[in-house]
């Protein structure tokens, strides 16, 4: 069984101008231990997909299909299940840490937090050993325990966040954008702590990113979205050396390989820009742009046709392998 | 070796220097402190270097936004005074494109407005319909009138960025420096921007100045690349010898970062670059200088001394005690 | 950058909808209404009421009357009709209130833009005086002018203008600050902007809104700011306002004569103008900023 399963998930909104489609049809597993990729652009709906597995769309979205986490539909789930659910099952990294933490708390109090909440330990004492222990494990010296975040470098702020988000043990962690707002070496630095808190203790992820470079590191499987579908998904190795729909192509291509001559002087070239969120038409939503699109492609949505191990969603080049 | 001929310079920063004091009695942060750098028309410089490195304020000294506390900034080899009426037409010749686009322009001008400001400013064309036409379609904007009467918020990322560069344009600058251009922007629609600054440089002959922390970028569009680091120059010379041959140690490791494909490089620099109040004595990198913490060198000079940028080779230059 | 605290995309902004949510704000149509009501009353006095129908002289009213079909809002002391007071005082204090605001709006708007763009002490010095002029006590001064330059609506436009103006340019600068740091004006500056064409092209217009949304407010306080002097006297003894109408039936004896209608009548006019102002000032800022509320 896996741990999360996404079934045919649809979302939309509704708005004063009709229905907006940010989700259209999603189907995806994590497996336990696994870190799978969910690569796309801003409102591709990475980010909404992800708030439906601990529950967190807003309210007014209308959500249909199965989204379930062990086994379990969360949307069925009584109010104190889902509450359960949250942080202690799978919890969140977000990309800001600013916005993530309290400015009038301690990063030590904010850790312990969601363990005196959920009751994952007995005593506020041993919470606060536990505590301190996460920020070893992400490299934050013990002596900041006491800190507040405005005394911590963008770098340690991130990986607060992180020790947080693995306050309770979760099975899965969400990590929403985590490193883009950072330098590269930070960057990389907090990819590691995160990357092996996560494969130490068996725990699954789901990576958002636009970066392709990042999810290659970290990821076991990618999810290429687009439009409110996923276009293409498999194996890390699969996607990214031979990608097959043509958006996952320009999405490689934007991240020119430094050192490589070919790459000099010849910026990848898309046209158009991803589609405003929410309102797709008939056919492939990607044909406007793509410079492999036939007339099929504007008449009908294709469907993701392949193996487990690459599939693509695509009339032109896909489905086959 | 056959001595080269430099490309003339048109834009040039000689030893400027930059500080910053915190409030009253604050520490004192030294932005930049003694580079000199310079832009050659139909060039492509990039400016390379994590947060808090100083790239930005230097690319604001450049532009004279900024009055540099020592050092002189020179246009054509003469240097700026940095009266009212001189920088006025100095801005005729140096433009800048920023990181935001959305922030960049003002949300109640619509995109004629915007690209028509720098005209308006500098005293009005007559034919100032035709230049902004022509600005919006060099900036690949086509049909131009079509966009005359939208506001920013109806234009998406890419679009903004045009108009940005358009209203750059339309004054018929000799440089342009473009402060993390495509960094806001989905990966996809970078490409195209870029591109465009490279047809730019091409047809026009500009001197462009590409600030950045993305590496790949600069691989993809500079022909000439300098490496900072908490407000001094590491290293610099022609992008592809730099990075085929990185000589220091801050230039290696930023390189294997970015270049990282299926895994976390092993040889992560340690820590985070140090507050700008608080710049480690010799050679600023050394607290987190890998050379230095194998063991490999005697670390004595890197302490003590703060190395000059020094040719190693022609137009390649390295600021480091040991450059390998 | 989304967290996932996804907000649901809100529906497209722009003039011609501003509009259209404020025909159907009804709120802010009453308020318009009512405000249309006062304004033709005040500009249709003259001809309704002729200047001979205030003469205390030529008054054929019966003092004191309660309200019916010939005086619609009863008499005063001296049978006058309280329905022509009204509307002759409407004029004065929408002039005055209207004046008023002008005054404060254009010299708080002023001062607030310079002393929060100008750095150094162009600035620090607008600020100071702005928070030397916000401590100006109102009563105080409007006596002292008064007494001054003598009773007239010219000194009580100029009294209430002169305190008024500080609370608008503290709010300006405030906003000019967050402005000011924007990209576009370091754009701007960078195409060669010099500072008046900076504050004039950029900082205005984005601070307008927040301005215009102000005067609604402050155009209710300046109305019941003359009501107040009008009704301790300061203002001219020759023309009528609604507070010098309140001032007039406290000193004839209404309450103790039961005339509610002398008081009722000026005092709910100024109720419902000001109601009419802050009911349609919600909706102005909506109105007139072309980039409200857009998704990304």
């Amino acid at each position: 069984m896996s741990l999360v399963s996404l079934r045919n998930v649809e979302l939309a909104f509704d708005s004063s101008s009709g229905p907006l489609h940010i989700l259209r049809g999603v189907t995806l597993d994590v497996q336990e231990g696994e870190v799978v990729g969910i690569a796309g652009e801003s409102g591709c709906g990475k980010t909404t997909l992800a708030s439906t597995i601990l529950r967190l769309q807003p309210p007014t979205a209308r959500l249909s299909g199965g989204v379930m986490v062990n086994g379990v539909d969360v949307n069925q789930m009584a109010w104190g299940d889902v509450r359960a659910l949250r942080w202690a099952v799978g919890s969140v990294v977000f990309q800001g840490a600013l916005h993530s933490l309290n400015p009038v708390q301690t990063i030590g109090q904010q850790i312990m937090e969601p363990m005196l909440i959920h009751g994952t330990q007995p005593s506020p004492s041993l919470a606060r050993h536990t505590a301190q222990e996460l920020l070893v494990e992400v490299g934050v010296p013990i002596t900041r325990f006491g800190a507040y975040p405005h005394q911590l470098s963008g770098g340690q702020r991130q990986r607060v966040v992180i020790a947080m988000a693995m306050a309770c043990r979760p099975q899965l962690v969400i990590a929403d954008e985590p490193t883009t707002a950072l330098d590269v070496m930070v960057q990389a630095q907090v990819l590691e702590v995160l990357l092996n808190l996560v494969r130490s203790h068996n725990m699954s992820m789901l990576f958002i990113s636009h970066d392709l470079s990042v999810l290659a590191q970290v990821a076991d499987r990618i999810a290429v979205m687009y439009a409110g579908r996923i276009i293409e998904e498999g194996t890390t190795s699969q996607v990214l050396e031979h990608p097959l729909h043509p958006y996952t192509r320009a999405l490689v291509d934007a991240f020119p390989v430094i050192g490589d001559p070919r790459h000099r002087f010849a910026p990848a070239s898309l046209s158009g820009e991803p589609p405003v969120p929410g309102r797709y038409g008939v056919g492939c939503a990607f044909a406007p742009r793509c410079p492999a699109s036939e007339d099929q492609c504007t008449q009908a949505e294709p469907t993701l046709l392949g193996t487990m191990d690459h599939r693509v969603a695509c009339f032109v080049t896909g489905g086959r392998e | 070796m056959t001595s080269s001929i430099e490309p003339p310079r048109i834009l040039e920063a000689r030893d400027v220097s930059l500080s910053f004091t915190h409030g009253h009695g604050g520490a004192t942060a030294r932005a930049v402190d003694g580079v000199s750098l310079s832009l050659a028309p139909g060039r492509t410089l990039a400016l390379v270097g994590e947060s808090g490195c100083g790239k930005s304020t230097l690319a604001r000294i450049l532009l004279g936004l900024i009055t540099p506390d020592n050092g002189q900034v020179r246009l054509r080899d003469t240097p700026i005074d940095y009266s009212t009426a001189s920088l006025k037409e100095m801005r005729r010749q140096v433009q800048l494109v920023l990181q935001d686009p959305l922030g960049s322009l003002n949300p109640r001008h619509t995109v004629y407005a915007a690209v028509a400001e720098g005209l308006r400013i500098h005293g009005g064309a007559d034919d100032e319909s035709r230049r902004v036409h022509d600005a919006l379609a060099s900036a690949g904007l086509r049909p131009p009138e079509t966009f005359y009467r939208r506001y920013p918020r109806q234009l998406s990322g890419g679009q903004r960025q045009r108009v940005v560069i358009a209203g750059a344009l339309v004054l018929q600058p000799q440089v342009l420096i473009a402060d993390e251009p495509v960094s806001s922007l989905d990966a996809s629609v970078r490409g195209e921007i870029l591109s465009l600054l490279v047809s730019l440089r091409q047809e026009r002959q500009l001197a462009l100045l590409l600030v950045t922390h993305d590496l790949g970028a600069a691989w993809s569009i500079a022909d000439d690349i300098a490496v900072m680091y908490l407000g001094r120059i590491v290293e610099t010379g022609p992008t592809e010898v730099v990075v085929r041959e990185p000589k220091h140690p801050y230039t290696r490791a930023l390189l294997a970062v970015a270049r990282a494909s299926r895994r976390i490089p092993a040889e992560l620099l340690p820590g985070e670059p140090p507050d700008p109040t608080r710049i480690p004595s010799g050679c600023r990198f050394h607290p987190r200088c890998p050379l230095l913490s194998s063991g490999e060198i005697d670390g004595t000079p890197c302490k003590e001394e703060d190395p000059r940028l020094r040719a190693i080779s022609v137009q390649h230059s390295v600021a480091c005690h040991y450059p390998e | 950058m989304t967290t996932l605290e996804f907000k649901a995309p809100s529906p497209a902004g722009g003039f011609r909808d501003g509009m259209r949510r404020l025909v159907r704000s009804r709120t802010a149509l009453a308020g318009a209404l009512v405000l249309v009501g006062f304004l033709v009353m005040a500009l249709t006095a003259p001809l309704l009421f002729p200047e001979s129908t205030l003469s205390v002289t030529r008054a054929d009213g019966p003092p004191f009357s309660p309200p019916s079909l010939a005086y619609p809002l009863g008499t005063d002391e001296d049978g006058r009709s309280v329905l022509a007071l009204v509307a002759w005082g409407a004029r004065v204090s929408l002039l005055v209130g209207l004046g008023a605001t002008a005054i404060s709006m254009s010299l708080g708007t002023a001062i607030g833009i310079a002393s929060g763009h100008y750095r150094g002490w162009i600035g620090a010095a607008l600020d100071r005086v702005t928070d030397w002029f916000l401590v100006i006590p109102f009563l105080p001064l409007a006596i002292v002018l008064a007494t001054v330059l003598g009773p007239s609506i010219w000194t009580i436009t100029a009294v209430i203008g002169l305190t008024a103006w500080p609370g608008t340019a503290r709010l300006v600068r405030a906003h000019t600050l967050s402005v000011s740091a924007r990209p576009y004006l370091e754009r701007s500056r960078a195409l060669g902007a010099r500072n008046a064409h900076q504050m004039i092209h950029h900082i205005l217009p984005n601070v307008m809104p927040l301005v215009l949304a102000n005067t609604t407010l402050a155009i209710s306080i300046a109305i019941l700011s003359e009501t107040t002097l009008s009704f301790l006297g300061l203002g001219d003894p020759g023309s009528i306002s609604w507070g010098s109408i309140l001032d007039q039936g406290f000193q004839a004896g209404a309450i103790s004569e039961g005339a509610w209608w002398y008081l009722g009548a000026p005092g709910i006019c100024v109720v419902l103008v000001v109601l009419a102002f802050n009911l349609i000032g919600r909706s102005i800022e909506a109105l007139l900023d072309p980039s409200t509320s857009d998704n990304p």
